[in-house]
């Protein structure tokens, strides 16, 4: 079925999303990731505007953020304190993106720099999954989700001024490392349409120093601010929101994930991760073949703004 | 589907009516060339894959016949890639002023270069050539300048926005005509000109204009205009929406 979207001023198949948004969701729901950085390059793909792709993205992100820091709350994994801290410099964070955004798309090279960005982004975590994931396919198991962080915080991080204290993590920190972490994530949610999280968890980890079991709901939790402040100023700053393609992407990755979520007794954990990496690593590859390629035309024609 | 087809037929076949009995009588004192549309207004809704328009006429002088259909203008920009550390990357661009956002014609010859000179074409808009783009700024020498004019030519017709070559002006009679077009998908919405000229021996000896009104209707227009006209309430209700169905879907994982 045919579905004309009134931002993106063009007709698109339903179902074409819809399976390709439950596809990325079954991913987000057999990997627990977000899986923002397949979504966006995924409508890119199909034709979808860059801008559009990346400022509809972001709203999706909002829903599925929702969804899963309700859950992590409901078991007490999410340090609130902490996550209001991230979210403070996460909102400062997505108005810093909008501009470089902005900027970008002045300068004509905003569709360049997504596909850049990705292609880095796609290709680093990508291969480092693959390599973690092969290796540890040699490896005895280990209990990944220890109760406690044994990660040595270095002494600049402690050595900041601002200090306060996280009772939930146990943390007694400046407020400005969480709150920079936060910022990045919040940078990259305007500026690519992700959630950040591939960045953001490993920063909790090893320069927060934060227990493992809260990291990913307290990222969630502040993922929701920082997505949400992405959609509202895509949509004011640019009018690239689509909320017709936003809900048809929220049921597809609800369906997805819900899907994914009951099958992931299916496969086995490591096997499955080196998939993902290969899938990770598919992606990056196309859009490195479309940005090296000799393109079809090397003039393009825009409507001026 | 059935009955869309039916009201277009009907549509088509009323304006042929309307034709024959409004336009016919009027024999009397004949106006040179006369024409109608079967749709004044091209909706855009939210199943809209495209729509065809239906250009009818009558000639009473002596003549060929051109149709033309052209959409607002506005500003493109015109960007050129080039090689950079082995990726393709935007290096120059040029802005164009008052550049048709949409443009067909359709002609009763094959080639609008039979029946009208190179200078007449440019001076009343008619066919590819005719299509002159202005650059904004004269920033490139001319050589450099056409270079950037054909590609934005070129870009256009790849995007369905231009024609490749002029559709065919059908007699149905001696004097009756029709002219089909298919506006695509991502046809602009704003206002149309559609004219209709009689071309005697080289010399345009009548022209006739029509509006036509290309726009979103319906739930699609609403949504169009609130997310410009309320930007941030847009936004916010977007993020209200997302975070809602965030929650129902944990909800319903819960009761599962």
């Amino acid at each position: 079925m045919q579905l004309y979207l009134p931002i993106a001023e063009m007709a698109v198949s339903v179902e074409t999303i819809f399976v390709l948004s439950a596809v990325v969701g079954l991913v987000s729901g057999l990997f627990g990731v977000g899986g923002g950085f397949l979504t966006t390059p995924f409508l890119i793909f199909i034709g979808i505007p860059p801008t559009v792709a990346v400022g509809t993205q972001a709203s999706q992100l909002v829903a599925s953020s929702m969804a899963g820091s309700l859950g992590h709350l409901r078991r007490h994994n999410v340090d609130l304190k902490m996550g209001c801290v991230m979210m403070v410099g996460g909102l400062l964070g997505s108005f810093l993106g909008i501009f470089i955004f902005k900027f970008l798309q002045y300068l004509g090279q905003i569709d360049f720099a997504i596909s850049m960005l990705y292609i880095l982004l796609l290709g680093g975590i990508g291969s480092l999954m693959f390599l973690e994931s092969v290796a540890s396919l040699f490896k005895k198991k280990e209990d990944v989700r220890k109760a406690f962080n044994n990660t040595r915080i270095s002494p600049f991080i402690l050595a900041l001024p601002y200090k306060m204290r996280f009772p939930r993590s146990k943390l007694f920190i400046s407020a400005f490392v969480p709150g920079a972490i936060g910022f990045i994530g919040g940078v990259l949610a305007s500026v690519l349409g992700i959630g950040g999280g591939f960045l953001i968890v490993p920063a909790m980890i090893y320069i927060l120093g934060m227990p493992p079991l809260l990291v990913a709901g307290t990222a969630l939790f502040q993922v929701i601010f920082t997505t949400g402040s992405a959609t509202i100023m895509h949509a004011v700053l640019n009018n690239t929101v689509d909320i017709v393609l936003a809900i048809i992407l929220i049921l597809g990755s609800v369906v997805g994930a819900q899907i994914g979520v009951s099958i992931s007794w299916l496969f086995k954990g490591r096997q499955v991760r080196v998939f993902l990496a290969l899938i990770v690593l598919a992606v990056c590859a196309k859009l490195m073949v479309d940005l090296f390629m000799a393109p079809d035309d090397i003039f393009s024609t825009v409507m001026a703004q | 589907m059935i009955r869309l087809f039916q009201k277009r037929k009907f549509l088509v076949f009323s304006s042929f009516i309307l034709l024959v009995v409004f336009v016919m009588p009027g024999k009397a004192f004949p106006e040179p060339l006369n024409f109608s549309l079967a749709d004044d207004y091209v909706e855009i809704t939210g199943g809209f894959t495209g729509s065809d328009l239906v250009v009818f006429g009558d000639r009473e002088g002596d003549g060929e016949v051109v149709v033309v259909i052209e959409g607002p203008a506005h500003d493109s920009v015109v960007r050129r890639k080039e090689r950079t550390f082995g990726a393709w990357v935007n290096r120059s661009s040029l802005r164009f002023k008052g550049t048709a956002s949409y443009y067909d014609y359709a002609l009763s010859v094959d080639s609008e270069s039979e029946i009208l000179s190179l200078d007449l074409q440019k001076e009343r808009r008619l066919g590819l050539l005719a299509l002159k783009f202005a650059p904004h700024k004269d920033r490139y020498d001319e050589e450099v300048t056409v270079l950037f004019q054909d590609a934005l030519l070129r870009n256009q017709q790849q995007n369905n926005l231009y024609p490749i070559k002029p559709q065919k002006v059908l007699f149905l009679g001696e004097h009756l005509f029709r002219a089909d077009f298919h506006l695509p998908s991502n046809v602009p919405s704003g206002e149309y000109k559609v004219r209709a000229l009689l071309v005697n021996d080289g010399q345009i000896v009548y022209e006739q204009t029509k509006e036509l009104q290309v726009g979103l209707t319906g739930f699609s227009s609403n949504v169009h205009k609130f997310s410009i006209n309320h930007s941030f309430l847009y936004g916010f209700l977007c993020v209200l929406i997302a975070c809602f169905a965030g929650w129902l879907s944990n909800f319903l994982v819960q009761r599962n």
